[in-house]
């Protein structure tokens, strides 16, 4: 890793923390809503009986599509908890070897309420063979995490973002396509991403035509 | 205030669903939608005591709605729901048009009594 100045390691901390930041409270809000049903199937649970106390019998079928729910909400809670707990550990070891295709995995899922939130799709095409890099898995995130971020912001309801995850003997590459950029939108992280760009020792460039942008990452496979 | 009706607009379809069954057992009549537009054309199809309206939701969010009502002179008192974890008071955005928060996991019987004091208001 390129090693940086004091001010750049401020900037660094400040925003990767306001990264760490979005993901968590976006997750929070989903448990929120696991949580809720939960709670207020436990409530209907002891509305039914009392009804049968009052004479009103439960129906086993009823009782069955109760259990149904509270499953799903199950898993769903375990599955953002599981989601969360890769993203909070992929901060544990600065560099370290991983596959890049789990990870953007984690992190685009991580991402799909942002997009639902927008009405917008937001795809994901991985590579077809498993892409084991060396690199800085935080920070190969968050620079993934802002271009989505972009191209959320500059989207409209019914868009579709697409990610490409790709690798060649250049190394690995990254596209991320969506709505075209306006020139405040594009300069918006353009400064900071180039520096974690830099400090991946990879680059980063956002082509544009009429409609739509496309963000390339190049990154190294070993750095 | 023996009965009232209230539409509940949020996009947790299981969340809603269940809290219309719940405080139909309590003599509160209930309707919900999943979606902002949707809820919208329900207000001007029918008259409502009280709105109930989760502020994120996907496409046109609570905000939006509140805007929306704004615009086309819908009076209806709002309760408006957030996920935040922290309590209320905590909260950085109080909103213009809102007659009171609830957070997440709602208690049904704090529901009941805000959407109350909330008609009561009026």
């Amino acid at each position: 890793m390129t090693s940086i100045d004091n001010d750049q390691e401020q900037l660094l901390r400040e925003k990767s923390l306001a990264f760490f930041g979005a993901i968590t409270a976006s997750v929070s809000h989903e448990l929120n809503n696991v949580i809720s049903i939960i709670d207020q199937t436990a409530g209907l649970l002891e509305d039914l009986l009392y009804g049968t106390q009052q004479g009103r019998p439960i129906q086993n079928e009823r009782l069955e599509r109760i259990a149904t729910r509270v499953r799903k909400q199950t898993q769903r809670g375990v599955g953002i908890i599981k989601r969360l707990n890769r993203f909070a550990h992929s901060v544990d070891d600065p560099v370290g070897e991983f596959e890049l295709n789990n990870l953007i995995e984690n992190l685009t899922a991580l991402n799909q309420r942002f997009a639902s939130l927008k009405r917008v799709n937001l795809e994901t095409h991985y590579s077809d063979e498993p892409i084991n890099i060396v690199s800085s898995p935080f920070l190969i995130q968050q620079v993934l995490f802002l271009c989505i971020k972009m191209a959320l912001d500059a989207s409209q309801e019914n868009d579709t973002i697409i990610v490409i995850i790709d690798s060649d003997d250049d190394g690995v590459k990254m596209s991320v396509m969506g709505r075209k950029l306006e020139q405040n939108e594009n300069e918006l992280y353009s400064d900071y991403l180039d520096q974690l760009m830099t400090i991946m020792g990879g680059k980063i460039e956002v082509k544009s035509d009429d409609n739509q942008s496309v963000f390339k990452i190049l990154i190294q496979r070993s750095k | 205030m023996d009965s009232f009706k209230v539409l509940l607009i949020d996009d947790e379809s299981e969340l809603v669903e269940t809290l219309v069954e719940r405080l139909g057992y309590r003599g509160v009549t209930a309707k919900y939608t999943t979606s902002g537009r949707e809820a919208l054309r329900m207000m001007t199809d029918e008259v409502f005591d009280i709105i109930v309206l989760d502020l994120k939701m996907p496409g046109m969010s609570g905000e939006e709605v509140l805007k929306e009502m704004k615009n086309r002179n819908i009076e209806t008192p709002v309760l408006l729901i957030t996920g935040h974890g922290a309590p209320i008071d905590e909260m950085d955005e109080k909103i213009d048009g809102v007659a009171d928060y609830l957070a997440k996991p709602i208690s049904l019987e704090e529901l009941i009594a805000k959407m109350k004091e909330s008609i009561r208001s009026e």
